[in-house]
């Protein structure tokens, strides 16, 4: 099969989705098909060019290219779906956020657009028309599902994708510090971890580990743990090596992971394949399809102090994360994340 | 719904400002609205209104008064309802020129809008007024104050019909009667006796036909019998005085000049007749003819534009043809018959009354507003970006079948309910 793995791309930046598209590309090369990534751009700002991108998909042939037909797409982000093409399937990572769940929150830079509503609904109107017609609707979590569900009224299926290299992924024991690995971003909530360490008396220590998503944002952060007084509690470690991450996560006590409503997050389950119980929050999202509170890990409010009374009994009870930890890899065993079943999927006819 | 409202709002300095006042409190009753006198300093109030992903929607007032200049030119940077006030914009467009140190602009404006054949006629205008008339009356200068609109409120069939002949079809038009204040019950006619009142009201120039009607005044057997109130910016005083010396009645005239709105109702109350001629019109409905008729004045007006769509019971129209003589009929018939004449000034309070309320015309606006606001992101893509893209890759129109499919596409996404 000649399939195409539709995605977006925001120049210079590089993450799970890109990660995903490039595994998926592999696993299908490794199953005998010719697949390639087709990358359109994507900027969502202003609202004058969010709307033009989403006429400009609509525009796009992918039909065929130099006498090739190509049998399959796979469009991952939006509006990539809005490409027409008779034989697409769906691994949605997730929709345009501000346009659904987000709408309503302050992190919705639509409807601080002056025709967001406008758009907004453009966006909901076109979406539910285009998935409708795909082939196999898939996502990559029970989350984003829900989402698609209740703003499209479409089912699908969640594949869950593998982390990359899941082999790598190794326990060396349960060491003296929490890792948190992520972009450090305010979607992914360091800032109340940086408070929770205010509340924790016990001399723990965090080691955060990812690229900022802005300096300011970084320096506001450390300004904040300067402020209260808990700089012996944080590391910054910054954008890692593969090796360095593997290690981190191989001599963690547990694993730390706040983002606001996930749609999946890679951490999770490369926590869980480290034998490491993971820290998060109830509305974290993706992570809380993994998480099974006090079995294999823990989930509490988000709120500093919930976060701090957490820590502080995990610091204080190394059994505890020991047993939390063996826990979690056996969860993650039991859950499918094989390539063969998510490629099975994406080409059914 | 929320409306920024971009109008002159000092009520002595114009009739537009007037007519915000009073509309302002209808439409605050159905619609949050900031009112902003200057479009280019005074657009922070309106934005900060905003809704979630619902931008104010800006109304724009155009008339020919260069307090409209920064309204233009906030409409040129956002989309908005315009309100045309005046349908031959020559004298804002000489403004903007001054403005911008280019007097040959206006001139190109007429050109875009009509054509290079009418450079010569726009040329001679400068220096000839039979010309200025000419090129006002049959080439109203409007496309550029509108180029901006994601809709055009008129408040004339003339206006109406002109901008339909000259506006891309589809363009949303909506023509409402120019609103007043309902007419409080007034005392009853009472029998009149020599001289019959006069009053006219207002900035005097050449269209205002003033002179016309000294004229056939001057040529009654008995001129005493009518005297004339002049009101407003009566800055050609002494020119007007020395037309009225020459006709034999500048003994009949009083120049009272600028006076307060008490005043000017006590003063319209007291007079029989109003002159509200306009040759050539610049398309303008008159605010001036409904305080006339809030007196239940009967008018003299031209037969022309708006005071021609005007029920002939309710004013007294003077053709552009025959005016000498129509208006020396109507002045002899005035004086024979002014009961008859009380009629038409009470048919015309009514027809106030009936035909232009306030609330309605605030409702109505902002329902086409409304219909505007849901309508600006397609608006600002198929108008704004896609169709000058298009033109611009093409060199002849049958080009343009080359974009059909993404056209067709274009209308099927932004505006659904059409495809």
């Amino acid at each position: 099969m000649n399939v195409l793995i539709l995605n977006t791309q925001v120049p210079f930046c590089y993450g799970g989705a890109e990660v995903l598209a490039e595994d998926l590309q592999a696993q299908l090369r490794l199953a005998g098909h010719r697949a390639e990534i087709l990358t359109l751009p994507f900027k969502w700002y202003p609202q004058q060019t969010l709307a033009n991108t989403i006429l400009a998909s609509k525009l796009m042939d992918v039909s065929n290219f130099n006498g090739v037909n190509i049998d399959r797409v796979i469009a991952l982000k939006f509006p990539m779906w809005l490409i027409p093409h008779p034989a697409m399937s769906l691994w949605i990572l997730h929709q345009h956020r501000g346009a659904y769940d987000l709408w309503d929150s302050s992190l919705s830079d639509l409807a601080a657009m002056p025709d967001g509503l406008a758009l907004r609904d453009l966006i909901r109107r076109e979406d539910t028309a285009a998935i409708q017609a795909c082939r196999n609707v898939c996502t990559i979590s029970r989350n984003v599902t829900g989402r698609l569900k209740q703003y499209n009224r479409i089912d699908s299926e969640v594949l869950y994708p593998p982390p990359r290299a899941m082999e790598r992924f190794r326990v060396d024991g349960y060491g003296d510090y929490f890792f948190f690995p992520s972009r450090i971003t305010p979607i992914k909530r360091q800032e109340l971890v940086v408070e929770a360490l205010a509340h924790v008396p016990e001399p723990v220590k965090v080691v955060f580990a990812g690229e900022p998503d802005s300096p300011q944002y970084l320096d506001k952060l450390k300004s904040r743990v300067r402020e209260l007084g808990v700089e012996a509690k944080v590391e910054w470690r910054g954008r890692i090596p593969e090796e360095e991450k593997f290690d981190l996560y191989a001599g963690a006590l547990m694993v730390i992971f706040t983002p606001v409503d996930e749609d999946y997050g890679y951490v999770t389950p490369e926590a869980m394949l480290s034998s490491k119980a993971v820290l998060t929050l109830d509305d974290a999202g993706g992570a809380t399809e993994f998480v099974v509170h006090e079995q294999c890990g823990l989930t509490v409010p988000a709120d500093p102090r919930a976060l701090a009374l957490a820590i502080s009994r995990v610091w204080n009870d190394r059994q505890e994360a020991e047993r939390l930890g063996a826990a979690a890899r056996k969860r993650i065993d039991t859950i499918d994340l094989s390539w063969d079943k998510i490629l099975q999927s994406l080409l059914r006819s | 719904m929320k409306i920024g409202w971009y109008s002159p709002l000092d009520p002595a300095a114009s009739e537009i400002a007037r007519y915000s006042e009073q509309l302002l409190p209808y439409l605050r009753q159905f619609a949050e609205v900031v009112a902003v006198a200057d479009g280019a300093d005074g657009t922070a109030p309106v934005m900060q209104m905003a809704a979630a992903g619902v931008a104010a929607l800006p109304v724009y007032h155009i008339g020919n008064n260069p307090l409209h200049l920064p309204i233009y030119q906030r409409s040129l940077q956002e989309p908005g309802l315009v309100v045309l006030h005046d349908l031959s914009l020559v004298d804002l467009a000489r403004h903007l020129s001054h403005q911008l140190e280019r007097p040959e602009l206006w001139k190109d404006m007429m050109c875009r809008q009509y054509g290079d054949e009418v450079r010569a006629l726009v040329n001679r205008s400068e220096k000839s007024l039979a010309d200025y008339n000419e090129m006002v009356a049959n080439y109203p200068l409007f496309q550029p104050f509108v180029a901006g609109a994601l809709g055009v409120l008129v408040h004339s069939r003339y206006a109406l019909d002109a901008l339909q002949r000259q506006l891309a079809p589809g363009t949303p038009l909506l023509r409402l009667n120019l609103p007043a204040p309902p007419p409080g019950e007034g005392p009853a006619p009472v029998a009149v006796s020599d001289p019959l009142r006069f009053v006219f009201c207002g900035h005097v120039g050449p269209n205002r036909r003033l002179v016309e009607f000294l004229q056939a005044w001057g040529s009654l057997p008995s001129p005493q019998r009518i005297t004339l109130d002049l009101y407003g910016n009566i800055s050609s005083s002494r020119q007007l005085l020395q037309h009225a010396g020459q006709f034999g009645v500048q003994q009949y005239i009083r120049i009272n000049g600028y006076v307060s709105d008490a005043e000017l109702e006590r003063a319209l109350q007291s007079a029989d007749f109003a002159i509200n001629l306009r040759w050539p019109t610049m398309g303008e409905a008159s605010a001036s003819q409904l305080r006339y008729w809030t007196a239940a004045l009967p008018t003299l007006v031209s037969d022309v534009g708006w005071y021609a769509e005007l029920p002939a019971d309710s004013v007294c129209r003077i053709s552009v043809g025959n005016e000498a003589g129509d208006l020396r009929a109507l002045l002899e018939d005035a004086l024979a018959s002014r009961d008859k004449y009380r009629q038409v000034g009470l048919q015309g309070q009514a027809r106030l009354r009936e035909a232009h309320n306030p609330e309605y015309y605030a409702r109505e606006l902002l329902a086409f507003a409304a219909r505007l606001s849901d309508g600006r992101l397609a608006y600002r893509t198929l108008e704004r970006e896609l169709v000058p893209m298009v033109a611009s890759m093409c060199e002849k129109e049958t080009d343009t079948c080359l974009f059909r499919d993404a056209l067709e596409t274009a209308v099927a996404t932004f505006l659904p309910e059409r495809a």
